[in-house]
């Protein structure tokens, strides 16, 4: 999360941030890796929101984030929408369109191009349409890698 | 930009130097589940519109979990300036 806080550190006080924790990429069930092994990391895929809340706050206490974090709900609507598996990074204009879409991690997971990409908002403020349609449901939809990584 | 996660490693990607033995599943099982497929499969593109959700608050700042008592909503959130989103999970 390094790179990542460092960001918000840096543009905080022109763009928000967030966390959204999602569905176990490498859970014990699933495609383990050896480097959650080595690390102690030994995951259950949560099958509840609760136990997905446990499993994210292990997480953020472990890894320090300092940035506000949400859940993604089991049912998993809010990854299935940005395709966020194993993990991505996005940037939403103001108005509601995306600005940028990152490529899937691990291999496509740049903090380094979030940054280019919100300097080129952040230069051109008004580019975007404000009242860009909501995608999915207008009302609250409830709500998963290689991990929170920066 | 759009790519799909499973559809990303590169070539010389040897998985089996970084999978336990007893890892129950492979990226091949990975590859061909289709829930994976879908959650690596992104329905909003760039200069699209942002899907809208809305979830409760979470703060671990301090060391601690707290819930926030305020709910996230993000086209609410970005009504004013840019919000970056962050994925992923602990694994």
């Amino acid at each position: 999360m390094g790179a990542l806080h460092e960001l918000a550190d840096k543009y905080g006080d022109r763009v928000e941030f967030l966390v959204v924790y999602i569905r176990e990429a490498h859970p014990e069930e699933g495609w383990v890796v050896s480097n959650n092994r080595d690390q102690g990391i030994r995951i259950n895929d949560p099958t509840t929101d609760d136990e997905r809340r446990q499993v994210a706050t292990a997480c953020a206490l472990r890894l320090k984030i300092k940035i506000p974090v949400v859940i993604d709900g089991i049912d998993d609507a809010i990854a299935s929408a940005y395709g966020a598996l194993p993990d991505r990074l996005y940037l939403i204009a103001p108005g509601g369109a995306v600005a940028f879409q990152g490529e899937p991690g691990p291999w496509g997971f740049d903090p380094a191009a979030l940054e280019q990409a919100i300097d080129v908002e952040l230069s051109s403020p008004t580019a975007r349409p404000q009242d860009v349609p909501i995608s999915g449901d207008e009302t609250c939809r409830e709500a998963g890698n290689g991990g929170v990584r920066s | 930009m759009s790519g799909k996660w499973l559809e990303k490693f590169p070539d010389d990607f040897n998985w089996r130097a970084v999978t336990p033995e007893d890892s129950p599943k492979t990226p091949e099982d990975v590859l061909s589940d289709l829930t994976m497929q879908r959650l690596g499969t992104p329905d909003v593109t760039e200069d699209g519109a942002a899907f809208d959700f809305e979830r409760p608050l979470f703060d671990f700042s301090d060391g601690t979990e707290r819930a926030t008592g305020k709910t996230f909503r993000l086209l609410e959130a970005a009504r004013s300036r840019p919000v970056a989103l962050i994925f992923g999970s602990y694994t």
